[in-house]
């Protein structure tokens, strides 16, 4: 048996993150349990979770420690986590879910308070920036969503520093530089995906495409890292998606069931 | 083909470039080079200008029977580009801007762009400069081969028919001034425009050398009355140019865009400049892709106003993006001819790195042959200096301090010379005697061996 676990606190976050959860779940055949550190009792959290029909564990804070130990467990697939308690803010997500998205070594997925949320994942978005790092998602984020009956639409944003050189014939271009991302970034697997490319700030672009696209999921490769300039467009992804986003971090870890996981995610 | 004593990584890049050429076109037969030649699947292979006016040359002065098995291919649709006219209810040829098997249009109407947006493609209704661009090609083939069977028989046809076609779509207004209207020219972020100096002077040239070729055939069945309006047309039609500055204006309206220099508005050049500004930006502004009013000085360098290559180089390369794999070489071919030596050497070397540095991300589709093209162009025209004139082969070198010499190696009227320019002489080896004129000296008759002729005044040593 593997898991989804949900970590809920005692707000309203912990609806849309249980029921992402589920959506979770059943893409990747797993099971959705709750977790919740005890800090100020556990009656809100539980009423949800007893709403939901998701079993309830209950840990012992500090809460973002327990969270990792919780998910650090082998059947452990993902851990979703709310990305603060009420929308706004000053920093693009709340302190337990930066710190565990800085810490963590399994796949997080981080509900923004306002997600639309879809009783099924049937389209994700998977930003590419060309680098190895972000390709490695790629081919176990294919794997899953061919097993899932999921679409995956792969992303490539050109800023202002990476806009091509040339656009001769565009319509032939377009054509061109799709088949050759292809060819670089998931030509050995069987899977085919489709490429959109956009211009512009990479973190806007991506947050606007995902709702132009209609997508349930964005999935990025991630270096874990938010210091100077890093993860900016992570950042802008946790501070305003709409829809929730999964972070697969660049760590190799153990595979708990063959076949099962959400992608070999070695950078 | 080509040496550069003094830079051999810049010569093994050319010689790079030089390979895929070769290897494009068979010598027999007829030869469709598509964009990507057979090298990738990109641009479905469809032939574009990219053919007859960057790969041609390189092979009409190299390897004349794959230039001429070009020309084959344009030639064995010639009467479907006539059909095309009759449709439209004119008369000539029109050929497609993106040509395939069939040799009718194959440029799609609609597609998608980076954006995700779906847009309308006109390239196919509009970009009609292809039509003397062949006619070019025919010419450029004779002139330097002389292969007369060639003009006086099936070249004659795409010269002649092609002329008929403009000869149709020109329009004369009140004033008897001539006008192209609702173009697009090799400035593809314009579209479409009006008097676009490249389409109409070609269009120009392609009359006048139809007029007189025709004159010398009278087996073409042309009457004087055709080619006399030919002539008129010709003379009539607007250019843009204005004498007191020496430029010409690219478009009808193109001075009152927004003046834009790359330099202002792009953290790099080349760059894809729609894509950083935006399509709206750029049609109301003075930028432009690749070398348009530019290319008239590389094409028909007789047919522009004498001493305006550097009052348009000046104006227009800073306005260019060099968005085109095509513009980084014609551009380092004219800094060259102008004595930017130094600035020719930097485009080049742009051009030479397109498909080596995988600067697109696309060679995996195919290289980009027409950059490839440009590059020797750049060597051969700009920097060697050789143009063809009449029976005589001009050698105007211009050789960067860093090369001790520029060795090209050319058939000129089936004449095989390798000439060897170093920054005061000219050396040719020749396999059989050949006209030739170094810079502005006297043409002199080279004799089969070597011959040393001084730069600056072309004499014999």
């Amino acid at each position: 048996v593997t898991v989804i676990l949900a970590a809920i606190d005692n707000s309203a976050a912990a609806t849309p993150v249980l029921t992402t959860s589920k959506a979770i779940a059943a893409l990747l055949g797993a099971t959705p349990v709750a977790v919740h550190a005890h800090e100020n009792g556990d009656a809100t959290a539980r009423a949800a979770a007893d709403a939901a029909g998701i079993e309830l564990e209950v840990i012992s804070p500090p809460v973002a420690a327990a969270l990792a130990a919780a998910a650090s467990r082998r059947d452990v697939l993902a851990l979703v986590v709310g990305a603060r308690d009420t929308p706004g803010g000053r920093r693009p997500a709340g302190h337990t879910a930066l710190e565990l998205a800085t810490s963590l070594d399994r796949p997080l997925v981080v509900v923004p308070p306002l997600a639309r949320l879809p009783s099924r994942i049937s389209r994700i978005l998977v930003p590419l920036d060309g680098t190895p790092t972000s390709a490695a998602v790629l081919r176990g984020t294919l794997e899953m969503a061919r097993r899932a009956a999921v679409e995956v639409v792969l992303l490539h944003v050109h800023d202002e520093e990476t806009l091509p050189a040339f656009e001769e014939q565009p319509h032939h271009e377009l054509d061109a530089w799709n088949a050759e991302f292809a060819a670089r970034w998931y030509s050995d697997s069987a899977e085919t995906a489709r490429v959109e490319v956009r211009v512009g700030v990479p973190g806007r672009r991506v947050i606007e495409t995902a709702a132009e696209l209609d997508v349930d999921l964005i999935a990025f490769g991630w270096s874990r890292s938010l210091a100077g300039g890093h993860g900016a467009v992570v950042r802008e992804a946790l501070a305003s998606s709409t829809v929730p986003v999964l972070l697969l971090p660049m760590t190799p870890r153990p595979r708990s069931s063959p076949g099962r996981d959400l992608g070999p995610v070695h950078a | 083909v080509i040496d550069i004593a003094g830079d051999p990584e810049l010569e093994r890049a050319i010689r790079f470039g030089l390979f895929h050429l070769i290897g494009s076109a068979a010598d027999r037969g007829e030869a469709a080079v598509g964009a990507r030649g057979l090298t990738g699947p990109a641009y479905r292979g469809h032939v574009f200008w990219d053919a007859d006016v960057f790969v041609l040359p390189f092979l009409a002065a190299t390897h004349p029977r794959a230039a001429r098995a070009m020309l084959e291919y344009r030639l064995r649709r010639l009467p479907v580009a006539c059909a095309e006219a009759r449709r439209e209810g004119s008369a000539g040829a029109h050929f497609p801007w993106e040509s395939a098997a069939t040799g009718v249009e194959a440029a799609p109407t609609r597609g998608r762009d980076r954006l995700g947006r779906f847009t309308g493609i006109r390239t196919g209704q509009l970009e009609e400069h292809i039509v003397s661009d062949i006619a070019w090609a025919a010419c450029c083939y004779a002139d330097w081969t002389c292969d007369e069977a060639f003009l006086r028989g099936p070249g004659r046809d795409l010269v002649l028919e092609t002329a008929r076609w403009w000869a149709e779509r020109i329009e004369l207004d009140a004033t008897g001034q001539a006008h192209i209207r609702g173009v697009i020219g090799p400035d593809e972020y314009h579209e479409p425009v009006d008097d676009n100096a490249f389409t109409n002077v070609m269009a120009r040239w392609n009359l006048r050398r139809a007029a007189a070729l025709a004159g010398t055939c009278p087996e073409a069945g042309v009457g004087e009355g055709e080619r006399s309006r030919w002539r008129a047309l010709a003379d009539a039609l607007v250019d843009g140019y204005d004498p007191s500055t020496g430029i010409y204006e690219q478009f009808a309206g193109f001075h009152r865009l927004e003046p834009l220099l790359i330099a202002d508005v792009a953290p790099r050049r080349p760059i894809a400049a729609t894509l950083l500004l935006g399509d709206r930006r750029i049609a109301g502004a003075q930028v432009i892709k690749q070398a348009d009013v530019l290319m008239l000085h590389h094409l028909l360098p007789d047919d522009v106003a004498p001493g305006s290559l550097e009052p348009n180089l000046d104006y227009y390369e800073p306005r260019t993006a060099h968005g085109s794999s095509l513009s980084p070489g014609v551009h380092a071919s004219l800094l060259a001819r102008a004595g930017r030596l130094d600035d020719a050497c930097e485009l080049l070397r742009v051009t030479c790195g397109i498909d080596l540095d995988d600067i697109t991300q696309t060679t995996a589709g195919g290289v980009h042959l027409a950059a490839m093209g440009s590059a020797w162009q750049a060597v051969a025209f700009g920097f060697g200096g050789l143009r063809p004139c009449g029976d005589t082969l001009v050698v105007s070198p211009r050789v960067p301090p860093a090369w001790r010499s520029l060795t090209v190696r050319v058939r000129f009227r089936g004449t095989r010379m390798r000439i060897i320019a170093t920054p005061g002489s000219v050396t040719i080896h020749a396999d059989r005697p050949g006209r030739v004129q170094v810079a502005n000296g006297e043409p002199v008759v080279v004799k089969r061996g070597e011959t040393t002729l001084s730069l600056t005044e072309g004499s014999s040593t």
